[in-house]
């Protein structure tokens, strides 16, 4: 662990306030044991040098002993008189008598001197000799002197000791100082290393569960992301969409197979460029295109454009377009993505709309001025309102009739069979068929042609119904058809010819019936009519020539 | 009162009988001469293109069986004819180079159609 290696050297006396104890005992003892050894010492030194005062003192007294010279001796004592230790000094004689001596105030020489080892008594210290001559006693010596006074030694010890005490002291205080210091340091040092550990667990902590997040959210993103483009590619393919994504700096592009197809392209045609692309958008819509790819980024909107393209096979395509730009921090768009998809089925099927709404409302306004038509011609002919309303009314069912055959064909080539089958078909439900043939080839009508001769075999069948052959109960009507290939162009004759009604006398006046006949129906088909009101019936001969109106069936 | 159209000589061009009598009545109230009616544009063009045929004006259907009326417009312009559109369509049907042209949307009034008339044939009246 790097925060252990470095280690402080109280760290290494673990076991420094029990040994600074036994330091400081240590001294305390060696003080005591060095005491107790000097004092012994002194005292044998003490011992030895007043054992050689004594010598000495008896060495000097021999002689005045042996000449019984008690001066020279009191000399000799008055000598020693002068070391203040000396308490009492005494010579005496052979037969142990005092000849000379000295003693301090408070001490007594003894009146015999018994010679024996040195003696202590309490601080006194007591040494006789014997005074010898060549074998000869003389006498003897007493001598009493004190131990070193006790101020003395006190003094003498007092320093050391205080050193000891001191020194034990410092010992002492160091090492609990030490101690305290080294134990604040453990404290410390397990303080730190508990908050080491518990940083660190922390640390771990906050690392695994980072990472747990992260791999949650990683796993859990992957899983998104994965199931997101599963949904995307699918919802691509399901849709025929492509999807393309513009580098707007390098100006490359990148198209899906989708895409490329969109556009008619293979997976090897060049589209790698914006210019590659821009390339297949149709002349026309370029502009616009641009226009739109260049607002997008600019109002940050949402691209969504239609254009025209042309594909390589010369197939015309819409192509919708819709994007997004991507901005950096700046905020200058980077790149742009998006997706395609060929809108050419809607697109036909809009114009196709549209123009079939535009048909609808040219019909409806077509039919308003029929329908006025009628209503002014039939006013113009009509002598009483009954009479009119009966007409007006009957001319606006027959354009009824024609618009239902209209629709039934989707208003694309009504037959002319049908037509005048059904313009006639209320005459026939008297239940008599055989009144009326109507036949011919399959020509087909135009929805104007075919409200225009819905309305002429109305007004024919009417006449009929009125004055000719639908009159009598034994009256024919033919209706015959044929086509004549040797004009040109080639020509439809349509014969209508009634038989077995009353005799037929042409009318005096006009009425709009003949004149919408002969005058409307031959000018609207650029061809003849002639209508002959002959003494055995109506005879109608009508010579429309092949038009964009009026085309024979396939 | 004398109509400013009295006795001037129109050609129809519409292709549907019902409406082109109705139109030929109109015209015949108002005082005008119906020249000729044509059903189709090669009839129209024929017409137009004789030049005996004196003509002070026309009303051209747009829609002539699927057929524009443009050609026949452009004869008539070439020949200096004023004319006007009448067509079931709306006004926006017709071509950019006629917008300027005045147009009657069916259906309509006589009375639209003398002012409109009136409105294009008044210089040419003015001459004759």
């Amino acid at each position: 662990m790097p925060r252990s290696g470095r280690s402080p050297i109280w760290r290494r006396w673990r076991l420094a306030p029990s040994l600074v104890v036994a330091i400081a005992v240590g001294l305390l003892l060696a003080g005591l044991a060095m005491a107790v050894y000097n004092e012994r010492a002194a005292s044998a030194q003490k011992l030895r040098a007043a054992t050689v005062q004594a010598e000495i003192l008896s060495a000097s007294v021999g002689a005045a002993l042996a000449f019984d010279d008690p001066d020279a001796a009191r000399e000799y004592v008055s000598a020693l008189s002068a070391n203040p230790d000396v308490e009492a000094v005494g010579v005496y004689d052979v037969f142990g008598r005092l000849v000379a001596g000295f003693s301090r105030p408070g001490s007594r020489l003894p009146g015999v001197n018994r010679v024996g080892p040195p003696a202590t008594n309490g601080e006194h210290l007591v040494v006789t000799t014997a005074v010898t001559q060549k074998s000869a006693r003389l006498g003897s010596v007493y001598l009493r002197t004190i131990k070193d006074p006790l101020a003395r030694r006190a003094a003498r010890y007092g320093g050391a000791a205080m050193l000891i005490v001191m020194a034990s002291l410092l010992v002492t205080v160091l090492g609990v100082s030490n101690a305290s210091m080294a134990d604040a340091h453990r404290t410390l040092q397990a303080e730190m290393e508990e908050r080491g550990k518990t940083e660190e667990a922390l640390r771990l902590s906050r690392e695994t569960e980072a990472a747990a997040q992260l791999a949650l959210a990683t796993e859990r993103g992957r899983a998104a992301l994965h199931q997101t483009e599963q949904q995307l590619e699918f919802a691509l393919q399901a849709g025929r969409l492509g999807s393309w994504e513009l580098d707007l700096e390098t100006r490359r592009l990148a198209a899906s197979e989708f895409f490329r197809a969109n556009f008619g392209l293979g997976p090897y045609d060049p589209l790698e460029r914006y210019e590659e692309l821009f390339a297949r958008v149709h002349p026309d819509d370029r502009a616009h295109q641009q226009q739109a790819v260049d607002q997008a980024i600019a109002n940050r909107a949402d691209l969504e454009t239609e254009y025209r393209t042309v594909t390589p096979q010369g197939e015309t395509r819409w192509i919708l377009v819709r994007g997004r730009a991507v901005y950096d921090q700046r905020g200058a768009a980077v790149r742009m993505a998006g997706v395609s998809l060929d809108i050419t089925a809607r697109k036909l099927a809009e114009e196709r709309q549209r123009a079939l709404l535009d048909e609808l409302n040219h019909r409806v306004k077509n039919t308003l001025a029929t329908v006025q038509s009628i209503a002014l011609q039939t006013r113009r002919t009509a002598k009483t309102l009954p009479v009119f309303e009966r007409a007006f009314l009957a001319r606006i069912g027959a354009l009824a009739q024609a618009h239902d055959l209209l629709t039934e064909v989707a208003w694309e080539g009504a037959s002319l069979n049908r037509v005048i089958g059904q313009t006639l078909a209320p005459y026939v439900a008297q239940g008599e068929p055989d009144r009326i043939s109507v036949a011919g080839p399959d020509v087909r009508l135009g929805p104007n042609a075919a409200v225009t001769l819905t309305m002429a075999f109305h007004e024919l069948a009417t006449n009929a119904g009125k004055y000719g052959s639908f009159s009598t109960a034994d009256g024919q009507v033919d209706v015959r058809w044929r086509i004549d290939s040797s004009s040109d162009p080639t020509a439809v004759e349509i014969e209508w010819r009634e038989q077995g009604g009353p005799k037929v006398a042409p009318p005096l006046r006009r009425g709009f019936g003949s004149r919408f006949i002969e005058t409307g129906l031959a000018r609207e088909f650029d061809g003849e009519v002639r209508l002959v009101f002959g003494p055995d019936g109506v005879c109608c001969h009508m010579r429309l020539p092949i038009s964009t109106k009026l085309q024979l069936a396939a | 009162m004398a109509s400013p159209l009295k006795g001037l000589r129109v050609l129809v061009v519409e292709d549907e009988a019902l409406v082109a009598m109705m139109i030929e009545t109109m015209l015949d109230d108002i005082g005008c001469i119906v020249v000729e009616v044509a059903g189709t544009v090669s009839r129209g063009l024929a017409l137009v293109a004789d030049e005996a045929l004196a003509v002070d004006g026309a009303i051209l259907d747009v829609n002539l069986g699927g057929e524009k009326v443009y050609p026949v417009a452009e004869a008539l312009r070439a020949r200096d004819v004023p004319f006007i559109f009448s067509t079931g369509y709306g006004i926006d049907g017709i071509a950019a180079e006629f917008a300027h042209v005045p147009a009657l949307a069916k259906p309509y009034q006589q009375a639209a159609l003398e002012v409109m008339l009136a409105s294009v044939l008044a210089r040419p009246a003015a001459e004759h």
